[in-house]
């Protein structure tokens, strides 16, 4: 469910510019988040969306550097869950260690107040034998569990922005699904800003009340969740959304995206789309392309907006793609 | 006769002693399976992590020895230890592609030692590498290109290229398109399919998707906990499933065709 209209906003980058050693990696990147409200950010590797989650959360590596822009999160505290929990989790760590030292360090408690606010917190992500649990090193755990515990230690700190980066990419579709559960009913319990980074449209459309599409260290395309998935107006969220093995019947050929991102995408002028785009026209080509959208809702970056909208709709009303245009929020 | 047949093989693992003997055999991932696949044919294997999808793989590759029953290859049995030409009937596609490839060779290097050993001189090795790169959709530029240097798409056909220099009958794929961004997977099934039909081959493909699966496989295997609980051709596996977990499974599929069910 979309935050309040009138929600404050509990995170604002604004013309986020990052290089790194071999150029410009992320370029004049843009995004809000409302409080409780759940952003998606969509884009495949290399695009910059970890680098752009990481500068939220001030854990960018070392070699990257902030160029330009602003990044507001109004004092708010941020957690952050990171996409493989082997590597997120110190292997010579208990658990119990592992979820111990933010407490000390930033909440001052106690040891043993900690282990015991530990617990709570482990319960409250769903790990019903905490006390076993706490015992264990990260390697005993199963790949659901340890992802729990690093939902538990993200939420140590009593985050107002929870920053998922690829948070199940590297679980079982039915861990994801329970994983994907969890983080729903902590943000409405919570009323968390969160952020949600993936690389398949799928997964993000069943979190997130609204999406942000990067190609090539740019945002491309922002909108609702539901308006996306029913009318991009950006080609690579419609190719995105055609070449998903969800979309499209079992005996039609999978779509695919012509071509590779390019190697230096700030050198190009004008769309960084175009060289694979199917409607690329010269005009995309000229210039920097400004962001088209009539309300600022469901902006794209694309000079062909109207007729990328329109060629997607016509597939999904000719049965071409078995697109349901509801998008259900409770995973269940 | 199918063309491959997986004749009730178990697979177990345990302690070695030190006489280098399994004694404890209490560890059993793969537990009296069967499974079939003809000749352009891809059958699907789909499990959660442990349910012993990629032992299985590994044992019909024989890169592990089964604990029990036999794998037959066109009405042949294979022995257990397997000799070279054997095992150059069947190929393995791994699923990450940046370790699957040796990342100081070119790739020119992994494909033409292969076709080398193969019996092939250098420069008929060198012409059957480019038809290869072809074939896999890459250009023959990558040949001098050292894996590193590769997108993870790239990398993927290469190491396809790499598993075809044997000219092989099977491939069994393991996760082939896991370590992929959604975009390039479609690229990399595609070109799997098209193998298949084209060079007829029998393809073993193991997933946890199984999105991926209604779109590429003719029949499917689902695995729990070392068991195949369920088999059949593609659609009415998708359609009627018979047992519980795949159920459970189906419905965890994320689809963008979210389904509005409160």
């Amino acid at each position: 469910m979309p935050a309040d209209a009138d929600a404050p906003e509990a995170v604002n980058v604004s013309g986020l510019t990052l290089s790194g050693p071999q150029g410009l990696l992320v370029t004049d990147v843009a995004l809000h988040i409302k409080v409780g409200e759940c952003l998606g950010l969509v884009g495949e590797s290399g695009s910059g969306k970890t680098l752009t989650v990481r500068s939220i959360a001030g854990l960018l590596p070392s070699g990257i550097e902030l160029q330009a822009g602003r990044i507001d999160t109004g004092g708010r505290r941020v957690g952050m869950v990171f996409q493989d929990p082997m590597r997120a989790l110190n292997p010579t760590f208990t658990v119990r260690r592992a979820m111990r030292e933010p407490l000390v360090q930033h909440h001052g408690l106690s040891r043993p107040a900690a282990d015991r606010r530990a617990l709570e917190l482990m319960k409250d992500v769903g790990i019903k034998d905490a006390e076993r649990i706490a015992e264990c090193y990260p390697h005993q755990l199963s790949g659901g569990l340890r992802q729990r515990v690093l939902i538990a230690a993200a939420l140590a700190c009593e985050p107002q922005i929870l920053l998922c980066d690829e948070p199940t990419t590297a679980l079982d579709v039915t861990t994801q699904a329970i994983i994907l559960d969890l983080l729903h009913g902590l943000r409405e319990e919570r009323e968390l800003a969160m952020l949600f980074v993936s690389h398949d449209l799928a997964v993000i459309s069943k979190i997130s009340d609204r999406v942000a599409v990067m190609y090539a260290g740019q945002t491309v395309e922002v909108g609702p969740t539901a308006e996306i998935l029913r009318s991009p107006h950006h080609a690579y969220t419609a190719g995105l959304l055609r070449s998903s093995p969800s979309a499209g019947g079992p005996d039609e050929p999978l779509f695919a995206i012509e071509g590779v991102p390019p190697q230096r995408p700030a050198e190009i002028v004008g769309c960084r789309f175009a060289a694979r785009c199917p409607w690329a026209i010269p005009e995309c080509t000229c210039g920097e392309v400004p962001w088209i959208g009539q309300d600022y809702q469901h902006i794209a970056r694309c000079v062909r907006s109207d007729d990328v909208a329109a060629a997607f709709s016509l597939r999904v009303d000719h049965g071409g793609w078995p697109l349901s245009l509801e998008v259900d929020h409770a995973v269940s | 006769m199918p063309f491959l047949e997986i004749d009730d093989v178990c697979v177990t693992y345990g302690r070695l002693n030190r006489f280098v003997r399994r004694t404890d055999t209490s560890h059993v991932a793969v537990n009296h399976v069967s499974l079939t696949a003809e000749r352009r044919q891809i059958v699907g294997v789909v499990g959660e992590s442990g349910s012993g999808k990629s032992s299985l793989a590994k044992a019909a590759v024989g890169l592990i020895v089964p604990q029990s029953g036999e794998i037959r290859l066109g009405g042949e049995v294979l022995p257990r230890k397997r000799p070279v030409e054997v095992r150059r009937r069947m190929q393995m596609v791994f699923q990450d592609p940046s370790s699957a490839l040796n990342p100081s060779l070119t790739v020119g290097q992994v494909v033409v030692e292969l076709l080398r050993t193969g019996g092939m001189d250098r420069t008929t090795a060198r012409s059957r590498a480019a038809d290869l790169t072809d074939m896999v959709g890459l250009s023959t530029s990558v040949l001098d290109v050292k894996p590193g240097s590769l997108s993870g798409g790239q990398r993927q056909r290469a190491s396809i290229a790499r598993a075809l220099a044997t000219n092989p009958e099977v491939i069994v794929a393991d996760e082939p398109t896991s370590s992929l961004d959604v975009s390039v997977q479609a690229t990399v099934l595609n070109l799997l399919r098209g193998l298949a039909d084209s060079l007829g081959l029998a393809v073993i493909f193991i997933t946890h998707d199984l999105g991926v699966v209604r779109r590429l496989c003719n029949e499917v295997a689902v695995m729990h906990n070392g068991r195949v609980v369920e088999h059949g051709p593609t659609g009415s596996v998708f359609e009627a499933p018979a047992d519980a977990y795949t159920r459970q499974l189906l419905a965890s599929i994320p689809t963008i065709s979210a389904v509005t069910s409160s």
